[in-house]
């Protein structure tokens, strides 16, 4: 399309003829329009104006109407001496000249033109809509939406106290929507939820904040862990009341049994924790489980007098100078702290008692053992896994036993056969039933006879077969439970006044000797965890040196001796910092929180 | 030597701030309870309360601006403590929230608070670096008289090109006439030349081209120069060239002013409404930590 755009200055009355070509012609405030038209009412592309048919049209683009001849219209065919009107801009259709598919004359006017210019200069950054007004507002109100109220219907739809009101329907509609995999109010969550607490609960905000602007209730909490065994001691800490420093109001469910505790909801102590004081959530790093040593060393830093009556002493760090000396807990017999009991159940019955003054403790353990001679053998050679073997857990050893830890080195037998162990009465029964059985076969009495020795006489025994035979037993019984046998291991004692005859027509030997029952102490620190695996770890040492660094089994002859070790030995690696190369420690580490220290905790039954 | 906002008064308030984020650092390191450091203890609450009245006030200064009767300060003393203890703020907060950030409404408060308080940073470069700049090339003269000079600069090229050829003078008065000093708001903010000419491509055919900077018209009337037919063309065409570059100057000098003053006021679109935003982010953060306490 050729056309010929004549320009006629207003001002000078000067004509200028412009020869263009194109396939359109585009009207317009851009200045790359062939029809500039400098005008704020105007589009940057406001029309065109296009040959169809040998008939040129003019159309505007997008809703712009444009007057032609005075008359508003999207599209209309232009004739010659038509006055198309753009803003102030006219733009008049002349006849084509040869040569020439269209034809236009545009009056310029120079005032105008030069006024451009000097509305560019006044122009600042000024959006016609977004202003900085409106965009706050807008901004405002989104945030609103989004981050208010859209969590507060989730809220709501979570509540079940607010479903029942019925204006809450819609609101409810809108919540519920947001019930599956994510909902609005966990932009409200102020960090990540513990990942056990994600998997039970979900998204559901109000599983645990049951009501608004309130703390999160024990309740709530005892609602999935009723089952949760207790792990504070009740009775101790309400008469101490020394946690009233952790929380205002509110009864930890946990104190006692979850179920019992709801119960006891309406006798509130009001100087009791709650859950949510030491049992933090949506905290970094993730942990529901308190650690930090402030939450034990601001009630230790005070030494505290339990209803039990033991006092534990201030402890206000893991260092020479603020941690107490570690006290050994101790497996006594009852009757040896309380010789007045009588019942056959107690006086068989341990007790657990703390050793204070480690310099003075002695195991009583009614066992005879020396380390010493044990690790010096050759032959066999004995470390100490060969009879000390780590258990479950990693913290305790298996228990010591006669069968699996003695047998093979110290068998019980006479004459090639195999006394009982464990049971002193049956041992003796054992030994008396070889004896009466060998003398009561006939013809083989002789051979038992000891062979006589130059210079001295057989001593025959000059009783009946059976009487010979008890006889023989109670010299073989005194031998092995007085002189040789297991004299060597346990506290064995003659029992005066023994009864002449036994159950069953047995001689009454069975009750002539008593072997003191052992209990070897397996935990020494009951109230404290260890891990023993990973103290055995350390490179370039063999498991005897290991267990040497900690323990003076070789040079302790006696099984009265306590190799457990005390305070100096952990100080020396560990500390409450990790300063000075120590690997620090916290309470936790070694300490178990409070259990409840009921009779069935304290007393370990035989 | 004037004081502006960073020095005024010895830059009394960067000693109030750095006394402040002092004593925000001792406050957070003193967390040691059971939660550790976290935006929910005592220390966190402090910090948090903190850091929410001094949003608060910085927020006031929008109003103290317009209050001319209103006794409380100068307005220079508002912007500079504004200036020093917002910038302050980006370490409150942050001991505030133990540095714990997440996707929820308080990292998201967190966030525009950022944004409010580095839109602000550029706003203070803004508006120590850019008016002096803006003096400079404006070489004495106020932007009306730019303008007059520039329209008599137009008057004498279009009393120069009248004797010459008509393709010339349709060339330098539609190069005149569609010459942009300032488009949208971004070829302001980037000083984005517009600029078309209509120019002869093939024989008498016209088209619309690029006239950026000035220099296609430039080189147009140049070329022209030693094609010149009558003997005082060379003369007229010199001319031309001399007033052309001389409104090529002045044309760019208007565009770069233009830009820096836009410059000086885009930022405030992001730290106003985003200020409000925050208002409103902060205040949802305080209701939602207490509603689900």
């Amino acid at each position: 399309m050729i056309f010929l755009i004549r320009h006629r200055n207003t001002a000078t009355g000067k004509v200028q003829d412009v020869k263009m070509s194109a396939p359109m012609i585009a009207l317009g405030s851009d200045l790359d329009q062939h029809l500039y038209i400098p005008s704020p009412h105007i589009h940057g592309r406001h029309a065109l104006i296009k040959m169809s048919s040998g008939k040129a049209s003019v159309k505007g683009l997008g809703w712009n109407k444009i007057l032609v001849n005075g008359q508003a219209v999207y599209r209309k065919v232009l004739q010659v001496n038509d006055e198309v009107k753009l803003g102030d801009q006219t733009i008049k259709v002349l006849a084509a000249p040869e040569g020439f598919d269209f034809a236009c004359e545009m009056t310029l006017d120079p005032v105008q033109r030069t006024t451009t210019l000097a509305e560019s200069w006044q122009r600042e950054v000024k959006p016609r809509i977004w202003t900085p007004r409106r965009l706050a507002y807008f901004s405002a109100v989104t945030l609103f939406v989004i981050a208010f109220w859209l969590p507060y219907t989730a809220y709501l739809s979570g509540s079940s106290s607010m479903n029942e009101q019925p204006w809450i329907d819609l609101i409810t509609a809108i919540g519920h929507t947001q019930n599956q995999s994510w909902r609005a109010d966990s932009l409200w969550s102020p960090g990540p939820l513990l990942a056990a607490h994600r998997n039970a609960i979900g998204n559901d905000c109000s599983t645990c904040h049951t009501q608004a602007f309130e703390p999160v209730s024990d309740t709530a909490c005892a609602n999935c862990h009723s089952q949760s065994d207790q792990h504070f001691d009740h009775q101790f800490f309400a008469d101490s009341a020394l946690h009233s420093s952790l929380g205002e109001s509110g009864l930890n469910s946990l104190l006692t049994p979850a179920s019992t505790a709801l119960n006891d909801m309406g006798n509130a102590i009001s100087s009791m924790p709650r859950c949510e004081s030491c049992h933090k959530e949506h905290n970094e790093p993730q942990s529901i489980i308190a650690t930090t040593d402030i939450l034990c060393t601001q009630c230790h830093e005070d030494s505290i007098s339990g209803s039990d009556g033991v006092v534990t002493q201030i402890a206000t760090a893991f260092n020479e100078l603020e941690h107490p000396q570690f006290r050994y807990s101790f497996l006594t017999a009852l009757k040896d702290i309380e010789p007045e009991v009588q019942s056959p159940e107690l006086v068989a019955a341990w007790r657990r008692i703390t050793q204070t003054d480690l310099s003075i403790a002695v195991e009583n353990s009614h066992l005879k053992f020396s380390h010493e001679i044990h690790l010096q053998l050759d032959e066999p050679a004995l470390d100490c896994s060969s009879c000390h073997i780590l258990d479950v857990g990693n913290e305790h050893f298996v228990a010591i036993n006669m069968q699996d830890h003695c047998a093979e080195c110290h068998a019980l037998e006479f004459n090639e056969r195999e006394i009982p162990h464990g049971d002193p009465a049956l041992a003796i029964r054992s030994i008396e039933e070889y004896f009466i059985a060998l003398y009561l076969t006939p013809g083989r009495v002789n051979d038992t006879l000891p062979r006589r020795l130059p210079g001295r006489l057989v001593r025959r025994c000059e009783g009946s077969d059976y009487e010979c035979a008890v006889q023989k037993a109670e010299q073989e019984i005194q031998l092995q439970f007085g002189t040789s046998g297991c004299v060597t291991c346990h506290q064995v004692n003659a029992v005066e006044n023994s009864a002449s005859e036994g159950e069953a027509g047995w001689s009454g030997l069975s009750q002539s000797w008593h072997v003191e029952p052992v209990r070897i102490n397996s935990d020494w620190y009951s109230n404290a965890r260890f891990d023993h695996a990973a103290h055995l770890t350390q490179a370039g040492q063999s498991q005897r040196e290991l267990c040497r660094g900690c323990h003076e089994a070789e040079s302790s002859s006696l099984s009265t001796d306590v190799l457990i070790p005390k305070n100096e030995t952990c100080f020396g690696c560990h500390s409450d910092s990790s300063e000075n190369d120590k690997i620090a420690v916290d309470c936790v580490n070694c300490h178990l929180h409070h259990t409840p220290r009921t009779s069935s905790a304290m007393l370990d039954y035989n | 030597m004037s004081q502006n906002m960073l020095s005024y008064r010895k830059s009394y308030y960067l000693y109030i701030s750095l006394a402040l984020i002092l004593i925000s650092y001792f406050i957070y390191r003193s967390q040691a309870g059971i939660e550790g450091s976290n935006g929910g203890t005592p220390q966190g609450y402090f910090l948090g309360t903190l850091a929410t009245v001094l949003v608060v006030w910085l927020a006031l200064l929008g109003i103290r601006k317009r209050s001319f009767q209103s006794r409380l300060g100068s307005v220079k003393a508002w912007v500079s403590a504004h200036v020093y203890l917002g910038s302050s703020l980006i370490v409150v907060a942050s001991f505030h929230s133990a540095f714990q950030l997440g996707i929820n409404i308080h990292s998201f408060a967190f966030l525009l608070l950022l944004l409010v308080i580095f839109s602000g940073f550029y706003g203070v470069f803004a508006y120590i670096r850019y008016p002096a700049k803006i003096v400079a090339l404006s070489d004495g003269r106020s932007g009306e008289e730019s303008l007059a000079l520039l329209n008599s600069l137009k008057e004498e090229i279009v009393a120069t090109y009248k004797d010459l050829d008509s393709e010339l003078q349709m060339t330098v008065s539609s190069a005149i006439e569609r010459t942009d000093i300032a488009g949208s708001i971004l070829d302001m903010l980037l000083a984005r030349d517009g600029s078309m000419m209509c120019r002869t491509v093939v024989g008498t055919r016209v088209d619309v081209v690029s006239n950026r900077a000035q220099q296609p018209l430039i080189d147009i009337v140049a070329q022209r120069i030693p094609r010149a037919n009558r003997a005082t063309e060379p003369e007229l065409l010199l001319s031309l060239l001399n007033l052309l570059t001389r409104r090529q100057q002045l044309v760019e000098n208007l565009r770069v002013n233009l830009q820096l003053k836009a410059r000086m006021r885009v930022w405030l679109f992001i730290h106003t409404p985003i200020s409000i935003a925050l208002l409103v982010a902060l205040t949802i953060h305080i209701v939602s930590v207490f509603f689900y306490w």
